[in-house]
């Protein structure tokens, strides 16, 4: 690679270089992107997540349509809409609604608790009475606190933990692949 | 109540993509490289400091080719190229080819030279592909960070593994920066373990050089690396980096052979380090978090002039624990070694040559949620013992007041250190001119035993403001105290003409043998204040059109200690604009097609009223098209407005240069 002063590219072998990854790029099939934001992902994983996931009782009904719930995040909610647009799961229809958290959620299948205040997150957890509903939140120790799924977007990926607990007490069932993928945690033990 | 979303004020969403990312499985998902732009913000909306977070997006879509060039996106920092491989990069009222004032790091690893103190920056060409984000933190933070954390830290946080799979080329050349190639693959064994490999190699352009001084050619700079992630199932991650640099840089070096005469020569340099770095994170279930991070560092530089060898072990042990709902506590320590190795000439050494310094410290951070997720106060205090300069203790207190989600307001009082280089105690300088003048005499400027740490005694206070849904402000004032400088040089003779006249020949008297010299000693001669705060403001114009702008201002004043007396004095010089604006616009036009441009106003860098650069206006732009999923080339343009430019005056062994305009072309492949 090196020219004969021993010292400097010339740019004839850059040329060469980039022409060959170019090349390189061209002969690569398609393949599904490497990178987004977490603005996109966010959907798509609620989205994916709910796939790994049976209800019990009524809600197991396949005629049902699949709700989707989101609390206080306008923006997710529309970019949800899009994602499930003509989508089913497991051959269910799905909707998209926004609601409040003092709305009556025990209809929705899956709820995304976009409340960022711990304060405000722990009442809203402390008054919950599992109903079969998977309660997914994005802030910190939302699991320990009594959530079930906490979306994680840090150092550049994409994580979660499940709290088996709390799933177990709304008569959730989720599936062992999903678990492989997830960082499992306890609730909260009491602190003085 | 209500939750807010900020992140309607960071980028524009790809509304192409996301039906992609729906073909995906979930664990595909878990492995994309995720470019984060909400969780940081909301953690900064509650942070009790001026913060600023650059993104690996913001570095890509500025096309800045090199981390201090990448760091001048952030408001408040200013940031000058003074040769072509040569960086100033400083914060609130102090700049130079080594800004001692300001502690950089690179994933925990501080990247401080710990002889020449500052960062020597062209030794710091990382690929800026594998920057997940780079925290700027203006104002002191030695309370955690120790030493040098005086008026800023720059934070570089990298990429894990496991958002870096797969397989990523990039390629550009410019007319000032002729090439960049970086190579980089990612891989998985088993469930838990990810690794990422890369080369990458840079040539670099160089200043167009101020007459008479030689033209240099371009510098090289290539680097291999790796790093690992480990993650068990449950609470445990472990990280292992390591990489290997090399360099070969000539520079332009100001000498003085004889009195009277300057001689600017042209020397070869370059250099070569490598690092490992090992850290484990353990969480409990209780969410407690304990970190423990090794590095060993090796480093040898040669800067034409002077050989130095810098060994470096450091280990430090964190440990934060939630006392209750409303009380948190963050303890740890640290312990570094650095053994240093110098080899100079006659004309500028070290005296001793080689040392070693060690630096040991403890320190603990108390949070207290005085009334939850409304008001919050932060108490932190660092001891810290230094080889020669002894222990020093660095406290700090924050206070933070968030009345709506919309509003934040902080005050904060902290105190930071500056310890010693070994520059400070040891150096060993013959300057034959002053100030561009050649002297008739030789000046022996010489390091001091006698030097104690630089004090920082600072007030800090901020705000920030969501105005509507797409529109953030964010204001930081401070008002910086400095005790005992080391940037003043002392003689026991006075520095005026009619006392350097009799060091001339006396007509009729004998010549002198040997030219006569001024001995000059470093003192902690001066105090200072600075004064200043910063404006940054972002906006989404529209869903696709992102418009950010910041205003600085800095007011420094120097004054001497009681005991010296400006006749016997010469000051190290500094140099920062008072006032400093940028404004950048992101456009996405469609869905392949992005387009961002810069202004950059800086102000004339004065010292001591004379003006020796004049304000200017810098102009950059980008353009970038999306090939496919897969590939995109890019073309842009840096320093647009003028052929020429210099951003940083000539120094006493830096001649400096001007930055020239430049035209880059790139290419990104990955898959």
């Amino acid at each position: 690679m090196w020219s004969s002063s021993g010292k400097r590219f010339t740019a004839a072998e850059y040329a060469a270089v980039l022409a060959a990854l170019t090349m390189a790029a061209a002969g690569v099939k398609a393949q599904a992107p490497r990178s987004a934001t977490d603005e996109q992902v966010r959907p798509v994983f609620l989205y994916q997540l709910a796939q790994y996931v049976t209800w019990p009782g009524e809600k197991a009904t396949t005629a049902e349509v699949l709700r989707f719930c989101i609390m206080e995040d306008a923006g997710l909610a529309e970019l949800l809409a899009t994602v499930v647009r003509g989508k089913s799961i497991q051959g269910r229809p799905l909707a998209v609604s926004k609601v409040k958290d003092s709305d009556p959620l025990a209809d929705c299948h899956l709820v995304f608790v976009g409340l960022t205040k711990k304060k405000t997150l722990r009442e809203f957890l402390g008054r919950w009475t599992y109903p079969p509903v998977l309660l997914v939140g994005e802030a910190e120790e939302f699991a320990e606190l009594g959530g079930m799924v906490n979306l994680k977007v840090d150092g550049g990926r994409v994580s979660f933990e499940i709290n088996l607990e709390s799933t177990e007490r709304a008569g959730l069932t989720v599936r062992s692949q999903l678990l492989r993928l997830a960082r499992i945690v306890g609730p909260r033990r009491s602190r003085p | 109540m209500g939750h807010v979303s900020l992140t309607i004020l960071l980028p524009l969403v790809l509304a192409a993509q996301e039906k992609d990312l729906t073909s995906l499985s979930l664990e595909e998902l878990l492995n994309l490289e995720v470019i984060s732009v909400r969780k940081g913000r909301e953690k900064l909306s509650r942070t009790p400091a001026a913060v600023h977070v650059i993104t690996s997006l913001d570095i890509r879509r500025s096309g800045a080719t090199s981390l201090p060039e990448a760091l001048r996106l952030a408001p408040g920092i200013h940031v000058a190229r003074m040769d072509g491989s040569a960086w100033a990069v400083g914060m609130r009222g102090f700049n130079n080819f080594t800004s001692n004032k300001l502690l950089v790091m690179i994933d925990g690893r501080t990247i401080y030279n710990p002889i020449m103190s500052g960062v020597i920056w062209s030794h710091q060409m990382i690929m800026l592909e594998d920057i997940e984000r780079i925290e700027v933190i203006r104002g002191p933070a030695g309370s955690v960070w120790g030493a040098n954390a005086v008026n800023g830290v720059i934070n570089v946080v990298t990429k894990s593994a496991s958002a870096t799979q797969g397989s990523l080329a990039t390629v550009s050349g410019g007319t000032m920066d002729p090439a960049r190639v970086s190579l980089r693959h990612g891989g998985k064994i088993g469930n838990t373990l990810t690794w990422r490999s890369w080369l990458h190699h840079e040539v670099n352009g160089i200043a167009q050089a101020i007459e008479p001084q030689p033209q240099l050619g371009n510098w090289h700079a290539g680097r291999a690396g790796f790093r690992m992630d480990w993650r068990s199932r449950e609470q445990d991650e472990v990280e292992f980096h390591g990489e290997l640099t090399a360099l070969s840089v000539d520079s332009n070096i100001i000498g003085y052979p004889r009195p009277m005469v300057v001689e600017i020569s042209r020397v070869r340099g370059g250099g070569a380090a490598g690092f490992v770095l090992g850290k484990w994170t353990h969480l409990n279930r209780r969410g407690d978090q304990s970190k423990l991070q090794i590095f060993g560092d090796l480093q040898s530089m040669d800067l034409g002039v002077l050989q130095l060898g810098v060994r470096t072990f450091d280990v430090d042990l964190q440990h934060s624990v939630a006392l209750s709902r409303k009380h948190g506590l963050l303890v740890g320590g640290g312990f570094r070694a650095n053994a240093l190795e110098t080899v100079g000439n006659l004309g500028l050494r070290f005296e001793p040559p080689n040392r070693t310094y060690l630096v040991s410290n403890a320190f603990a951070q108390y949070e207290w949620q005085i009334a939850p997720d409304t008001v919050a106060l932060t108490l932190g205090a660092k001891l810290e013992g230094y080889t020669l300069a002894g222990t020093r203790f660095q406290p700090s207190a924050r206070l933070m007041w968030t009345p709506t989600s919309r509003q934040g307001y902080w005050a904060a009082v902290s105190g930071a250190v500056r310890a010693p280089a070994h520059t400070d105690y040891a150096l060993r300088y013959q300057l034959g001119a002053f100030q561009g003048i050649s002297l008739p005499v030789t000046l022996e400027i010489s390091g001091s035993e006698k030097i104690r740490p630089e004090g920082l005694r600072a007030v800090e206070a901020g705000t920030r403001w969501q105005l509507w849904r797409k529109a953030l402000i964010e204001v930081a004032l401070y008002h910086n105290s400095y005790t005992r400088l080391n940037d003043t040089y002392q003689t026991p003779f006075l520095l005026d003409p009619r006392s350097l006249a009799r060091f001339f020949p006396v007509p009729g008297g004998g010549t002198p043998t040997a030219p006569p010299s001024i001995p000059l000693f470093l003192v902690n001669g001066r105090d200072a204040t600075a004064r200043g705060g910063e404006i940054e403001a972002h906006c989404d114009v529209h869903r696709r059109w992102r418009l950010a702008a910041s205003y600085s201002a800095a007011f420094l004043s120097r004054r001497l200690r009681g005991g010296f007396d400006g006749g016997t004095t010469v000051n190290v010089s500094t140099y920062y604009p008072k006032h400093m604006a940028q404004v950048r616009s992101s456009w996405e036009l469609g869905s392949h097609w992005s387009l961002d441009a810069e202004v950059f106003r800086t102000g004339a860098l004065q010292r001591e009223g004379s003006t020796f650069v004049g304000g200017f206006t810098r102009v950059d732009f980008r353009l970038e098209r999306k090939l496919g999923e897969r590939t995109s080339i890019s073309l842009g343009g840096q320093n647009l407005l003028r052929r020429w430019q210099a951003e940083f005056p000539q120094e006493q062994i830096f001649p400096g240069g001007r930055i020239g305009r430049s035209i880059t072309v790139g290419a990104r492949w990955e898959r």
